[in-house]
């Protein structure tokens, strides 16, 4: 599920500028609150997320349960806050490792060149050319169930999308003059790549790990949704809308509240990551 | 879904440096596709041997004793060195023979076969809507920037790729489905029935297994308004998803053709606008969304998955689910090997369309 490039408004005025400049604010006070939800849930929810109320099992919302409950009488506004740790926490440890590793294997294959070069390259088009929803689901069935391997599943095929992209920054960036006269200047292979060239890179890596987030976001709760991924007791978002299913006719709000949580916040990191790279291309 | 902002085409570069013309470019072609296939069926198999579950216990069932499953488990070679097992593998499927089924306990292949005319009749459906809507809505508002329409096509570029397709599906059955009932609840939400049209029904005789084409072939126009009506939500789902990114390239890249100096040219030699707009702007426009159609449709081929369980359409995506659930390791196999298969075709076959919309790339080549 790839999430669309925004399409830049006509550029003449400089309203578009500060419109991005709005969208950028809003996004990053919104990962604010996302990060405040993941590393302090605790404080936020205004109920326990597990605590069992048969009795009161799909109470609509309102002024107790502001997201009402699910089939056990859980509040589904705890639960969603809980969730964050385990649904983005996840989406942003695949990114990392997917970009570090990309990172790695990308810039030495650029750096090598020769038959290294188009070795390595090759294997990423191999593995480019899965189709990675089957993929996923493979890895994750054949490792068992659970949040783990579905994180490993994820990271194994998010990393040549990565490695792809830093070797083409990597191979231009070589060919700048900056890095002539620091080789002239005898510094070392190491020193060079470490020191002037990946800090080059990190403008569109920054840019691409927020969009991925997103991606990754979508992709985990799908799998989730598939019944790959966190297990049962687990507030993860995607398991959530995925246990709503079969009780969706008698409670429209079980599927919905945990669903628009999902969607507000790939569309969060989408808008942020397009304000940043309209602000580094600008 | 590659992950990219741009679509990245994979595959060997387009024969630059062999420009040895079509044939090469053809074998070159095949030794890409047989390279993934095998190390997708060499990452699949050595997949299939770690799986928790042991698949001769499964097959032979819950009430086999321990003597029982180590005969399943001599049948199926499941005793033979992990090699050994590997090679047969390999030369079972280059005869075509992709095993048995442990739940069904017939041909894969035969339940392949079962399943994919529903599959390619919801893919078929959906892609050639949002291709056709997404290029014209993206077109129209390339052309003209402003308006309510610019708005309300900013909303569904942005908010159709984010939203995810699963609760979308769900949305359409809860709001579309079961309250007004305007269309049939495909997938008991709770209780799941095939979800294609059923043709016993329908009255019509099944011929290739995909509903509106047998509709069609029986020329029964009530069959036909069913089926039609049983594909709407599942392609709607689809469609929405698919036509955020359509829209947005194809602005894009229109909106960058219509700025260059030949237009201005074309217009000013007093060409007449339809001219300019739709066969020379138009046409240069496509080449990227051209690229990126190939790329989602090959997506499609694993994200369908996710569409057919919701709606509990009977195609190939519902049947690897099932697999899936019940550590079906032959069926995994099978299937991840041949969606590969099927995403790396597609892809060459977008290779092959370029040429018609920009004859350099032949000459390139």
């Amino acid at each position: 599920m790839t999430v669309a490039e925004l399409p830049a408004a006509p550029d003449t005025a400089s309203r578009t500028r500060r419109a991005g400049r709005g969208v950028m604010w809003w996004s990053v006070a919104t990962v604010v609150v996302l990060a405040a939800l993941v590393f302090i849930p605790g404080l936020l929810a205004p109920g326990d997320p597990y605590k069992l109320d048969i009795i009161n099992r799909f109470t609509p919302p309102g002024a107790g349960n502001l997201f009402g409950t699910d089939d056990s009488g859980r509040d589904i506004l705890s639960r969603v806050i809980h969730g964050a740790r385990y649904s983005i926490g996840s989406a942003v440890l695949i990114i990392t490792v997917a970009a570090l590793v990309g990172t790695i294997y990308g810039s030495l294959a650029a750096w090598y060149g020769g038959i290294l070069d188009r070795l390595l390259m090759r294997t990423v088009d191999v593995f480019l050319a899965f189709p990675y929803l089957v993929f996923a689901m493979a890895v994750a069935a054949s490792m068992g169930r659970g949040l783990t391997s579905t994180i490993v599943a994820l990271s194994l095929l998010w990393w040549p999308s990565y490695a792809r992209m830093i070797r083409g920054q990597v191979k231009s960036i070589l060919n700048d003059y900056h890095i002539r006269a620091a080789t002239t200047l005898g510094a070392k292979r190491g020193q060079i790549l470490r020191w002037h060239v990946i800090p080059h890179t990190y403008n569109q890596l920054l840019v691409r790990f927020t969009l991925d987030i997103g991606n990754a976001l979508v992709a985990l709760t799908g799998l989730a949704f598939l019944g790959l991924g966190a297990t049962p007791p687990l507030p993860e978002w995607g398991r959530m809308v995925a246990d709503s299913k079969q009780f969706a006719l008698l409670a429209w709000w079980y599927a919905v509240f945990p669903g628009i949580v999902i969607f507000v916040t790939v569309l969060n990191f989408v808008l942020l990551g397009e304000a940043l790279r309209k602000r580094s291309t600008s | 879904m590659t992950q990219g902002r741009y679509p990245e085409v994979t595959g060997p570069a387009p024969g630059l440096r062999f420009g040895a013309g079509r044939l090469a470019r053809f074998a070159k072609g095949v030794v890409w596709l047989l390279v993934v296939v095998l190390v997708a069926v060499s990452i699949t198999f050595a997949l299939s041997r770690i799986v928790p579950a042991d698949p001769a216990r499964l097959a032979a069932g819950l009430e086999a004793g321990p003597e029982q499953v180590e005969r399943v488990r001599q049948d199926m070679g499941l005793d033979d060195p992990v090699m050994v097992q590997y090679v047969r593998y390999i030369t079972g499927l280059v005869r075509g023979d992709f095993g048995d089924s442990i739940r069904t306990r017939g041909p894969i292949l035969d339940d392949v076969v079962e399943a994919l005319p529903a599959s390619i009749e919801l893919i078929v459906v959906s892609f050639t809507i949002f291709a056709a809507l997404g290029i014209l809505a993206g077109a129209a508002w390339a052309y003209w920037p402003r308006g309510v329409h610019a708005v309300l096509l900013r909303v569904v570029a942005v908010a159709g790729s984010a939203v995810p397709v699963f609760w979308v599906g769900l949305l359409l059955q809860i709001f579309l489905a079961a309250r007004p009932d305007w269309f049939p609840l495909v997938a008991r939400l709770d209780f799941p029935v095939a979800g294609n049209l059923n043709h016993e029904a329908a009255g019509i005789a099944e011929v290739t297994g995909a509903g509106l084409l047998d509709a069609l072939i029986a020329r029964s126009p009530p069959a036909m308004w069913e089926a039609a009506r049983v594909l709407f939500l599942p392609v709607m789902t689809i469609v929405l998803h698919n036509i955020a990114l359509t829209i947005a390239l194809m602005r894009s890249s229109l909106a960058d053709q219509l700025d260059r100096e030949y237009v201005r040219a074309a217009r000013a030699r007093g060409l007449s606008e339809w001219r300019v707009v739709l066969v020379d702007a138009l046409r240069n426009a496509l080449n990227p969304v051209v690229t990126m159609l190939g790329l989602q449709l090959g997506w499609l081929l694993g994200g369908v998955v996710i569409v057919e369980v919701i709606f509990s359409w009977p195609g190939i995506g519902l049947y690897a689910f099932s697999s899936f659930q019940s550590f079906d390791y032959n069926a995994i196999m099978a299937i991840t090997v041949l969606a590969t298969a099927g995403f790396v075709l597609v892809n060459a076959l977008v290779g092959q369309i370029y040429p018609l919309l920009d004859p350099r790339i032949k000459e390139a080549r």
